[in-house]
């Protein structure tokens, strides 16, 4: 099961550590725990996207022409 | 009637006339010194008066006669023959002793020896001098203050004499543009009406001095006997008293006239006299424009220094502004790297947290502990955390990391 990307990095942020609550409190369904997972790895990695870019950003924005 | 013998008076002069003429077979050589002259229809009538050496009262006194036709021959002789005819000098004349029946006694003079008045003169002269020397009259025109410059003239000298057309033309004609103001102060420049036209013309100068900065006494060549008449004491002490400076050109060569030694300045001809003053204003307008050079140099000099100065204020705000506008780019530069330099460490912090969390979970993840051999046991869909709960004879589901088993008893 895909679900849909986040909206923003903040969205992204609050899912993972809702999956990570879940997983603590063991309120996870087995059968949905892999699913479960792999949402985590693809927030992660949406994540680290959306870091990554903003820092591009800055990087680029926030050059100093000599 | 009276029996006594008389003559009638021509007769008594008529012998008398006969008796003189009857002495001087020949005319006579006789020294005298002029007292009056006076010219009339050519003729030229003298007073002769001879003074006493100690007194200086008048001896003996003569009238004399230079006639018209005689005066002819004595210029062709001597042509400066006029110049000794003066009031004041001593004559040595060729005289023939004449009496006239009507107009009485005289002396027809025949002759001059102009050398003996020359000496004479000369005599005169050396006296003069040495008396001008005496009072000491030769300083002081000397020492009046010349003008800056000279540009009022009051100029004595006679209005047809060639010397002062030559001044004035030498004055006007100048390379320079140079202007005089002349006035002139008309005056017989020789004969006896000399002394009389200069002294007249140096008190009306005197009056009016304060118009003018020199006074110029001019005449073309003479004779010395023409000059004669220069020597003079009176006129000597006037010049040397004048309240202006003044400058003579008197033309002679050789000759030193009293008035020259008196007076300010003494040159040989006008002309001279107007190359002095050409000379000297030229000289004050080179001083002038040599003045007015340094000024100008001064004021350049003095300009470029505001202007360098100017220079070196506005270079010094130039800087001033540029340091400051450069101390604000730093604090800018500054502020917006430290800005940059916070949201890159904002965002390490939240990939830090990002992969915290995300470790969290994978280390949590049940999956990853059943991959360690653990298997979740599970009766009627319960979790079976504990060996009390644990029903031997029920369904008994395990589930492994990998899949579920299924235990029937």
């Amino acid at each position: 099961m895909t679900k849909k990307e986040p909206i923003s990095f903040e969205a992204a942020m609050d899912e993972l550590k809702q999956i990570l609550q879940s997983i603590e409190q063991d309120t996870v369904n087995i059968d949905d725990l892999a699913g479960q997972v792999a949402r985590a790895k693809q927030l992660k990695e949406y994540c680290e996207a959306r870091l990554t870019a903003i820092e591009n950003s800055i990087e680029v924005e926030m050059t100093i022409q000599k | 009637m009276s029996d006594r013998k008389s003559l009638t008076l021509y007769e008594l002069n008529t012998f008398i006339k006969r008796i003189i003429a009857l002495n001087f077979e020949e005319p006579v050589w006789v020294v005298a010194e002029v007292l009056q002259i006076n010219e009339k229809r050519g003729h030229t009538y003298l007073t002769l008066i001879q003074k006493d050496d100690q007194s200086e009262e008048i001896a003996a006194q003569s009238n004399a006669v230079v006639w018209a036709g005689d005066m002819n021959l004595l210029r062709k002789k001597s042509p400066d023959i006029g110049s000794y005819l003066i009031a004041g000098h001593q004559l040595m004349l060729q005289v023939a002793p004449v009496y006239h029946e009507r107009f009485g006694f005289q002396l027809v003079v025949k002759d001059i020896d102009t050398a003996f008045t020359k000496g004479a003169m000369d005599l005169a002269k050396e006296a003069l001098f040495e008396r001008i020397r005496q009072e000491g009259l030769e300083v002081h025109n000397k020492q009046k203050p010349l003008p800056t410059c000279y540009t009022r003239l009051a100029v004595i000298t006679s209005d047809q004499a060639a010397g002062y057309k030559d001044f004035k033309k030498h004055l006007q004609v100048n390379s320079g543009g140079l202007r005089f103001n002349i006035a002139l102060f008309n005056s017989s420049m020789q004969g006896q009406n000399l002394k009389g036209d200069m002294m007249r013309a140096l008190d009306s100068i005197t009056e009016r001095y304060q118009e003018f900065d020199a006074v110029v006494i001019i005449r073309g060549g003479g004779s010395r006997a023409d000059l004669a008449g220069f020597d003079n004491y009176e006129l000597a002490y006037k010049i040397a008293h004048s309240p202006l400076p003044v400058l003579i050109g008197i033309g002679h060569e050789i000759d030193v006239s009293v008035l020259d030694i008196v007076a300010a300045l003494s040159f040989k001809t006008p002309t001279a006299v107007a190359e002095y003053l050409l000379n000297y204003n030229l000289g004050f307008l080179a001083e002038i424009t040599n003045l007015y050079a340094s000024i100008c140099q001064h004021v350049t000099f003095t300009l470029d220094k505001k202007r360098a100065g100017l220079d070196k204020l506005f270079r010094e705000v130039q800087f001033s502004a540029i340091s400051q506008l450069r101390k604000r780019q730093n604090n800018l530069l500054s502020q917006f790297m430290s800005v940059k330099s916070t949201l890159l460490f904002n965002l390490l912090k939240k990939r830090n947290h990002v992969q915290q969390v995300y470790d969290t979970l994978v280390l949590k993840n049940p999956l990853e502990i059943l991959k360690k051999g653990y298997v979740i046991v599970s009766q009627n869909n319960q979790k079976i955390t504990s060996v009390k709960d644990l029903n031997p004879a029920a369904e008994t589901k395990l589930v492994f990391h990998d899949g579920t088993g299924i235990i029937n008893n």
